[in-house]
Order: structure tokens, then sequence, then C-alpha cells
């Protein structure tokens, strides 16, 4: 056998790792791209009658429209023959309109903050670096240079604003009736409440803080050493405080606190104590609890990872390019922006997977892709 | 590939592997996927996909000996042909197309990660945590040889021991002199014929 022959067989024949798997998780995103698509000829099949429905349109228009012509009515005819036309070559559904019933999902772009309903319909929020909602999804906070400003979500009016000497970042409004809000000045956090606007802590990390669920009364937040403190605001006293690994995320989930770091996440007890640390197989940079606290997606590297946070699991969800994820407030779906595609994917039950195209063209492309913020009261 | 691909280019049959191996489609198969495809049939872009994954991913892999990445660079270039099918010459074979794409997409990562490794290295005392674990090599002393090699050379020896390609085809599809195909070919032989005759 010449080298020829043998090295060809060899290259053609040695099974390779990962191969069917990575088939298994690429077919619904290829397919969902199809879907997505609009093709050029007749679909075949039952959507082959769509593109023959609208010449049949089409043509009854231009034959009612060249009768009219000869009538003193003509024109007001034509217009609304051009009216028609207009209306039906521009009916595509919006990308954002394939989001599910359920909540609006919260976008952040180069050009700020959006508010992205069910039906399609976005509204631009601010110019917001960070942003989150309050606690029933009416209202967004936002940070945006020194200014700290409350909007309306549907309205897009602004509620009120507070302009701090210096960058405001990572703001977070509590969980129970929104009575306050935490934020991030430089190295200190801060409050926004009824009763001023006070530092609660001086070194704090630049990661948003984290308030006990239905409460405007305990928060966590990361130091500046990489700790995890937690404060009842009312009283300023420190409830608990347990080293950590510099999380750069923490979430409560129920009465767990999680907490991302580079290498692991560390699910505690409400008391602090570290109840389990899941190692992960590579440098975390996002980090979604599902709502029913049992499980996180986690970002690593280019993956999304679904890991158990009680019991023992990982399953590898998706692989691109991911900039933001969220689940949906029933905890059915998981919403990953995927950049390099320009697409939002709503990852369902059983694999089943749905593409929004052209998410940075529905905003407008100056504003560049809207990373996934949060999906409004998925807690 | 360009306008000039000669109807010769054709893959060869795809060898076993861990997902099921279809026989080669016949070209008047394919063109009908194709059509179909183009009219929005997901029946027909899954039986593409079927019978082009192995291929794709294995071309993929043997040139960037990274699953993970492999992954990425095969689903990639399904997405680009499926965004581009409605613009594809049907008279014209589909395997083709995906292969170069995926083995000019593989060439790419591969460079862009050697020049990451390069900055890494410079920014080594900055780094915060460590780049993530390439996925576990093949234990094979061939596929660790072609490793060894650049890869424009390892694309090439893809595109002609994997796919049968002529060097002809390989100079079209890579964009190089043919005479640079066969130097390479004659090089990546001369270290991967070691290997393979010990």
């Amino acid at each position: 056998m010449s080298v020829e022959t043998a090295l060809s067989e060899h290259l053609r024949d040695r099974p390779l790792p990962g191969e069917a798997e990575a088939a298994a998780r690429s077919w619904p995103v290829v397919e969902a791209a199809l879907a997505g698509r609009e093709p050029l000829h007749a679909p075949a099949g039952r959507a082959s009658r769509r593109p023959v429905l609208r010449l049949a349109l089409v043509a009854a228009l231009l034959a009612a429209g060249l009768a009219a012509a000869l009538s003193p009515a003509g024109a007001a005819v034509g217009d609304w023959i051009g009216d028609r036309l207009a209306r039906e070559s521009g009916s595509a559904k919006p990308a954002f309109a394939g989001l599910p019933r359920g909540g609006s999902v919260l976008a952040i772009s180069h050009g700020g903050a959006y508010a992205i309903r069910p039906d399609g319909s976005t509204r631009h929020l601010g110019a917001f670096s960070d942003a989150g909602w309050s606690p029933h999804g009416l209202h967004v906070v936002g940070a945006e240079g020194r200014r700290l400003v409350a909007v309306d979500a549907a309205a897009g009016t602004i509620k009120w604003t507070l302009t701090r000497p210096s960058a405001v970042s990572h703001p977070a409004w509590s969980t129970e009736l929104g009575y306050a809000v935490a934020y991030v000045e430089g190295h200190s956090l801060r409050l926004v409440a009824g009763n001023g606007d006070p530092t609660m802590r001086r070194g704090a990390a630049p990661v948003a803080p984290a308030w006990r669920p239905h409460s405007d009364r305990v928060l966590t937040y990361v130091t500046a050493g990489g700790a995890l403190e937690t404060v009842d605001v009312e009283t300023g006293r420190t409830v608990w405080k347990v080293p950590a690994s510099s999380p750069r995320s923490a979430v409560w989930a129920h009465n767990h606190l999680v907490s991302l770091s580079s290498r692991s996440i560390t699910v505690s007890d409400q008391d602090g104590h570290a109840v389990r640390t899941i190692a992960l197989p590579g440098v975390a940079r996002d980090l979604a609890v599902h709502p029913s606290g049992r499980r996180a997606a986690v970002v690593l590297g280019n993956r999304v990872v679904e890991i158990g946070l009680r019991e023992s699991f990982r399953r590898q969800l998706f692989q691109g390019s991911v900039d933001g994820i969220a689940w949906s407030q029933d905890g059915h779906r998981l919403l990953v922006g995927w950049r390099n595609a320009d697409q939002w994917l709503i990852l369902g039950p059983g694999r089943r997977v749905r593409a929004l195209h052209g998410v940075s063209r529905e905003l407008g492309v100056a504003g560049g892709f809207p990373r996934v913020a949060a999906w409004c009261c998925a807690r | 590939m360009t306008g000039k691909s000669p109807a010769a280019f054709v893959p060869a049959a795809p060898g076993p592997g861990l997902l099921a191996r279809a026989e080669p489609v016949s070209r008047r198969e394919e063109r009908r996927l194709v059509r179909d495809v183009q009219r929005g049939s997901a029946a027909a872009l899954e039986e593409l996909f079927r019978r082009e994954w192995p291929r794709a991913y294995r071309a993929a892999y043997l040139v960037v000996h990274d699953a993970a990445a492999a992954e990425d660079i095969a689903q990639e270039a399904f997405l680009a042909a499926v965004r581009a099918i409605d613009r594809f010459d049907r008279r014209r074979p589909f395997g083709p197309w995906m292969h170069r794409i995926v083995v000019n997409r593989a060439i790419d990562v591969t460079r862009a990660r050697s020049l990451r490794r390069e900055v890494d290295a410079a920014a080594a005392n900055s780094a915060e945590a460590p780049p993530d674990p390439p996925s576990a090599p093949l234990p094979d002393e061939v596929v660790s040889a072609l490793a060894g090699l650049s890869p424009e050379h390892r694309a090439v020896v893809v595109l002609r021991f994997v796919f049968d390609y002529t060097p002809g085809e390989i100079a079209r599809a890579l964009d190089m002199p043919r005479g640079t195909v066969n130097s390479r070919l004659r090089r990546a032989l001369d270290r991967l014929g070691e290997v393979i005759e010990r």
C-alpha cells in the first residue's frame, strides 16, 4: 500500500471526538436558520400557496387599478393600490415578533438600552451601558455616565434621575416593592431610597448587587477584595461576610446565593455558608440562574452549558459567539444572543430552537448587536 | 468554488464515523436537494446536512485539531450555505462549495489562534485566568504529525487525501498557485510518510 493510500484511509476512517454530539447540537440551529429566511422561490408543500395568493392579489389589484384608471375616481383607487401593495410588501413580521408571550426583554447595545415586547415592538429607553428591570417590569433603571435614570418601560418617559460626581454602574432594583435601587459608583456601593442616597459601603467591586428575593432590605455585593458581603440596608449592619474567589456575578435564587467566579460556581445558603462548589471546565463569562434555582446556564468561552446547582449534571446547550443569556419567567426557554449570526436564539424544551434573525438591523445598524440583558421578571 | 470548477471536482465517498454514513449523493439527487432547500424544504436540508456534516466536521477538525472549534466552523459553514442558498448555482456541486468554506475558515481560525497565543504569551503575567484547555487530542501519531504542519499544509492534505481533490482543484479552492500546492503536498507527505512507514 502506498503512503498516499495509507494516509487517505487513515484520515478518512479515523473516528473523531464529538462528531455526533456536535451534529446533534448544530442541526437545530441550521434548521432554524432555514426557517427564518425568506425563500426567493415558492416553498415546497403547503407553504407554496402563499406567493401564489400574493401574486393573485397583485393581479387583482392591478386589474382593479386599470379599470379604475378609466373612471374619474381612478387616481384615488391608484393611491389605494399603492398603499395596499406597500403594506403587502412590507408586511414581514419584525424579528422580535418571534418572542414568546410572557414578558419583555431588556437588551443593551452601543445605542443604549431597549425594552422589547413579545409583539415585536421596541422602545429605546436611553443611552444606558447597564440597566435592570423593576420588580414587576414596569420600569427600568439605567446607568448613563454619571447619571442614574429610571424610565417607564412602556411609555419611555423618565421618572427620575440622579447625577453623581463619578460614573455609576450596575444598578439593581430591589425585589419586593421596588423601594430602593442599589448601584456602584466608583468603588462604592450606594443606594437610592426614600430616605436619600446613602453610601452603603466603600470598597465595592464592579459587580451588580443582588437583592434577596422579595426584599427591599437585604442585599449582597462583592467587595473590592473579592469577598461576598450581605448588608441590611435599613440598619447598615453586615448580615454576613465570607471570603470568595472574586465573583463576577452573584444572584439570589430562592434561599440560595449563586455566585460565579472565573472557574467555579458556588452555591451558598442564606447565612453565607457554601453548600456546593462546582468547578467549571472553562472560563465563565455569564450566568443565568433558572427560575427554579435548581440549575443555571453558564457561558463558558463560546459555549452555553447548563449546570445542575443541586444535582451534578452538565450538558452543552449551544456553541457560538454568545452575548447575553436570560431565562423566560416560566423557565421553559433560554434566550441566547448570538452575535456573529446577528440572531437571538430561543432554546426550548426538547432541543427546539427558534431563531430571531437580523436583530441588529431591527434596532438600527448604528446600535450594533443587542446583548440580551434580562427577560422581564424571570427570577 | 470558482466558476471554472470542473465537474470532476467531486468529493470522495465519506469514510465510516460516529454518524450513520450516507452513500455519495448523485449529482442529480444533489441538485434536487439544493432546489428543494431553495424552496424552503427542511427535509431536504436535513438530508444535505446528514450527508455533508461528517465531512465538514472532519475537514475542520483535521485543520484546527480542536473539537469545539471544528463544531463552530462546520456549523458556521452550514449557516453560510443556508444564507446563500438562493444564489447557489445548482449546476455546480454543493459539496466542494461547502468544503471550500470550511477549509478556508479553519485556516483563518488556526491563524487567529496562533496569533492570540503569541499575544497571550506576551501578556502572561497579567492574565486573569488560563484559557480553555484544548479538547483531548486523538491518540494517533499520524494525526499528531499532521498537527505539526502549518494550517495551510493541513488544509492541502485534507483536500487531497480526505476529499480526493486534484492539485489543480485545491489550488482553485485555496486561491493559491498550483506549484505551491504541489510543494506543500510533497513536504506534507515527507513528514507524514515517515510516521506511516514506522
